[in-house]
């Protein structure tokens, strides 16, 4: 019995390490992609309000790339989300229109960035690529022509440290829910076996005592009772033939 | 007496880990949660007053136009707006300095005036563009961001967030969370049969043989090391009584045979009924010294292929969920050849080459053990997995998954043959429930993990999971006997001769269960469950995660009914019934889908494909023992079943191609319904 305890409580080690460990896996992963979804949905509305007032500067007859109100508007915009590192304006062959961020105002924009906008068609797209990533928005005039796009960059880095502080803190806990769990598992665990034992205990204790053949109450009607209540009396049954054969002989032979 | 005890004593363990893993998954619910609040509470905030953002500076446009603040018009509107841009918005409002609402639409929080009315929310004015933290107020977080004016502040506006939106999220991952434990259920009667099982049953096994020997009155003496077992203080106590009758015996024998030495006159006068009562002892108990068995304990044997061939199919199984899926994201054009029949290819080529390869592995396996079979095959297999990890398009996938295919076939003939190999006529039947109850095991805990995975890490590395599952088989194939045949007088197994094949293709008895019920169940299953479900699910807009549910729904109805189901085939007519009610009820599924088009209809639909199944699986193999008497007497058993099977087995790979064809000219619909009427025809 002893043999088999350890290894009963490896089970229960193993499986509150699955059970727990995966739990732990799918929290983070579902936070993950909800703080995710949470950014870019942030960024979105950022990118419509901006898309919004394009429009209506399109709607008025100004020419898409000769906004002059728009540079003032997209800084103060970026000026509002520390996350956004630059808001950029660029036609449907990757130029730039206008840019908050100077440097970049003179060179196309990432190919990846013009790749996911074409992909996406007219709808909002994504691009995850450390300090390049974006979310875009097409930007279209009333007759549903994409004349460019807008791109919100941002660090994938900062999410990435907000992101892993929450995956620290969820592995923490899982961690204290698997030893809390296993340590509580093993102790019921060894109460079953308990149970087990003192079952085996009292046949033992029923077979060591004075009168075997004679098994207390509470063996007869514990699991093991009736079978060995069928053993006991096929060997009491032998060994009282065998003494009654014994007495006839010793008796035959004082006569 | 001991079977019953161990099931007992199992489901008393598995009870006990199952309540405290519940406990464990819902304290990291809970923990989780508010993790969840604290992390996205603050990001909900910044989005909102992104949002909010705008509608600030649309009252701060009208204030230039000269427009009072508390005058302007299509406030609400501009609420609507924001709310149809921001669904979580539970509640707008702007109040002037003094905290004052003097607009608001949606449900305000409770105390949400008197909130607006304190300093330390009126003091967010004094800065024009901040944005301070959420507050919780009532049932909701609320963002106040002050509307400044370059002369002056006007006012705040709030903007408030239902808090049960963390509450939503933990919700959606309930279903993962039930998943993990009923696969957690599972791996604990894995392991426990596997890591303790083993020990106990052979234990209580010896307790039950010594007892059953005792109260049959077998008390002859055996070498047994009763103190090597878990019961080694009762069992010696056992043996002892046993031992003492034994030796009691004994002792009167050898006085009898010492009185009947004597010469006659000296004899004592009982001897005679003594000897004759010795004799008729002897003849109603056993004494003396019990014959030494040198058979290894085949019970022991058998039930180590388990936990191998558990991980192992797990492996695939994994797969399921999303593998049409992976493949379609890695097509390529072909030639001659749609999309949809491309996307089947892979699923077709691996069922063809594990019903044509079988036969042939069965054989090598008998060659070379069942042991050493095994690693090769989960070695093939993993390297299969590790290559469509890294599989650049639909061509390469193909070779890997035909690897995966060798190496499967190879693992399930070995197996079965280590099986067939330990197991007697007498166990025969519970030997190879062990062997199905391992694969049917793997089905349930497989789909639904492999699709989790596949949605949060990917399929590749799911794929990469796979790999190292099954390199972790080798490790328990290990544990394994090598070449060793404790049956000489089993027929070695032998591929189906075409003469065979041909007999029994031209035989009507034989293909009307072959043709008409095996091979249209097994279209049905590879073709809805592994091909038509997987990618109509994704089409719909739902998650890997969903089709390994549902293809664990079909696992979970095998695992409950199949053996229910068994135990009703009986009698020919029953096996008829069994069969019949069993393609109508797997066809109704198909049909299912003709009612509704969304996910709860796709997971009615496998649960009927899954009871018909568990209904006539067992159904149709011994009906082909009770229809072909005649072909299994002149060409013999493995020769009908070997054909039967290979047969069936081409079923499944014609199911994926079928379904292909299908979906190419009507739709994925119009297949489920079309599979399902084949079925029932």
């Amino acid at each position: 019995m002893n043999a088999t305890r350890p290894q009963v409580i490896l089970v229960a080690v193993l499986v509150c390490l699955f059970a727990v460990g995966m739990a732990g896996f799918l929290n983070f992963f579902k936070y993950r992609s909800n703080a995710e979804r949470i950014l870019k949905e942030r960024l979105v509305v950022t990118g419509t309000s901006i898309e919004n007032s394009i429009r209506s500067s399109l709607a008025l007859g100004l020419q898409f790339a000769d906004l002059g109100t728009l540079p003032g508007m997209l800084e103060r915009e970026r000026a509002t989300d520390d996350l956004i590192l630059s808001i950029e304006v660029f036609d449907t062959d990757g130029k730039p229109l206008y840019s908050t961020d100077r440097l970049r105002a003179t060179r196309n924009v990432p190919d990846a960035w013009l790749a996911a906008a074409r992909q996406a068609g007219g709808a909002d797209w994504f691009v995850k690529s450390g300090t390049e990533s974006a979310a875009g928005i097409a930007i279209e005039n009333s007759f549903g022509l994409v004349l460019g796009y807008l791109a919100l960059r941002y660090s994938e880095e900062e999410v990435n440290r907000s992101t892993m502080k929450v995956a620290r803190e969820l592995a923490v806990s899982a961690l204290g829910v698997f030893v809390a769990a296993a340590a509580l598992a093993s102790i019921v665990l060894l109460a079953v076996m308990h149970r087990l034992s003192r079952d085996l205990a009292a046949v033992e204790a029923a077979l060591r005592s004075a009168d075997p053949m004679r098994p207390s109450e509470g063996v007869r009607r514990g699991p093991f009772g009736r079978a060995l209540r069928r053993f006991l009396d096929s060997a009491r049954g032998a060994e009282a033939e065998i003494a009654l054969l014994r007495v006839n002989l010793e008796r035959g032979a004082e006569r | 007496m001991n079977q019953s005890y161990l099931r007992s004593v199992y489901l008393r363990l598995a009870g006990t880990v199952m309540v405290v893993v519940m406990l464990a998954l819902a304290a990291n619910a809970y923990l989780s949660h508010r993790a969840f609040e604290r992390a996205l509470a603050p990001e909900m905030a910044r989005k909102v007053a992104s949002g909010g953002a705008s509608a600030r500076s649309l009252v701060l446009k009208a204030m230039e136009h000269q427009i009072g603040f508390r005058e302007l018009y299509g406030v609400e509107q501009t609420f609507d707006e924001l709310k149809a841009a921001i669904p979580e918005i539970s509640y707008i409002a702007v109040t002037d300095p003094q905290g004052v609402i003097l607009y608001q639409r949606f449900s305000p929080p409770d105390g949400a005036a008197e909130h607006f009315r304190k300093p330390s929310v009126l003091a967010a004015m004094s800065t024009a563009d901040l944005s301070p933290p959420a507050v919780r107020v009532g049932n909701q977080y609320v963002v106040s961001m002050p509307i400044v004016t370059p002369q002056q502040p006007v006012g705040i506006l709030h903007i408030g967030v239902a808090v049960d939106f963390v509450d939503k999220i933990i919700l959606e991952m309930l279903y993962d969370v039930v998943v993990v434990l009923v696969v957690a259920l599972f791996l604990t009667l894995e392991l426990l049969n596997f890591m303790a099982g083993t020990k106990l049953a052979a234990a209580l096994k010896s307790l039950g043989r010594t007892i059953e020997a005792g109260a049959g009155g077998d008390f002859a003496a055996t070498r047994a090391h009763a103190s090597d077992t878990a019961f080694g203080g009762v069992l010696g106590l056992l043996e002892a009584a046993r031992a003492r009758v034994n030796a009691a015996y004994d002792a009167l024998a050898r006085d009898i045979e010492v009185g009947r030495r004597c010469p006659a006159h000296e004899r004592p006068p009982g001897l005679t009924a003594a000897h004759q009562g010795l004799q008729a002892l002897a003849r109603r108990y056993r004494f003396g010294v019990a014959v030494p068995s040198t058979r290894v304990d085949e019970g022991d044997l058998l039930a180590k292929v388990r936990a191998p061939l558990f991980i192992f199919i797990l492996a695939e199984e994994l797969t399921r969920p999303f593998l049409p899926g992976y493949i379609k994201s890695l097509l390529v054009p072909i030639p001659w050849l749609s999309a949809e029949i491309v996307i089947g290819l892979p699923i077709v080529l691996f069922m063809l080459i594990v019903a044509i390869g079988q036969p042939f592995l069965g054989a090598y396996s008998e060659r070379v053990g069942s042991r050493r079979a095994m690693l090769v095959g989960a070695g093939i297999t993993a390297l299969g997995f590790a290559a469509s990890a890294f599989a650049d398009s639909v061509l390469d996938l193909l070779v890997w998954r035909s690897l995966c295919a060798l190496g499967y076939a190879m693992v399930f003939v070995a197996a079965q043959g280590h099986v067939l190999e330990h197991a007697t006529t007498a166990n025969r039947a519970r030997s190879f429930a062990l062997f199905v109850g391992a694969i049917m095991v793997a089905t349930v805990c497989g789909p639904p993990i492999g699709g989790i995975l596949a949605d949060n890490i990917g399929e590749r590395s799911t794929l990469a999971v796979a790999a190292l599952l099954a390199l972790g088989s080798i490790a328990a194939i290990r544990l394994l006997p090598g070449l060793d045949r404790s049956d000489p007088q089993r027929a070695p197994a032998k591929t189906p001769r075409l003469r065979e094949l041909g007999g029994l293709l031209l035989n009507h008895r034989f293909m009307a269960i072959t043709g008409l019920a095996a091979v249209p169940a097994k279209i049905l299953l590879t073709g809805v469950c592994f091909y038509l479900v997987p990618l109509y699910v994704l089409s719909i807009g739902s998650s890997q995660s969903v089709v390994g549910r549902i293809l664990m729904t079909y696992g979970v109805v095998m695992v409950v009914v199949a053996p229910i189901a068994a135990s009703l085939a009986t009698s020919r007519e029953r096996m008829e019934w069994l069969v019949s009610a069993g393609l109508v009820v797997s066809g109704m599924g198909g049909l299912l889908l003709m009612a509704g088009d969304d996910v709860g209809w796709v997971f009615a639909a496998i649960f009927l494909v899954g009871l018909g199944q568990s209904l006539s699986i067992a159904a149709q193999s011994a009906l082909v023992r009770e229809h072909c008497d005649a072909e299994v007497a002149a060409m013999g058993e493995h020769a009908v079943y070997g054909v039967y099977r290979l047969i069936e087995r081409l079923g499944n790979a014609l199911g994926p191609l079928l379904a292909a064809v299908l979906v190419m000219t009507f739709g994925y619909r119009a297949s489920f319904v079309m599979t399902g009427a084949l079925v029932m025809l």
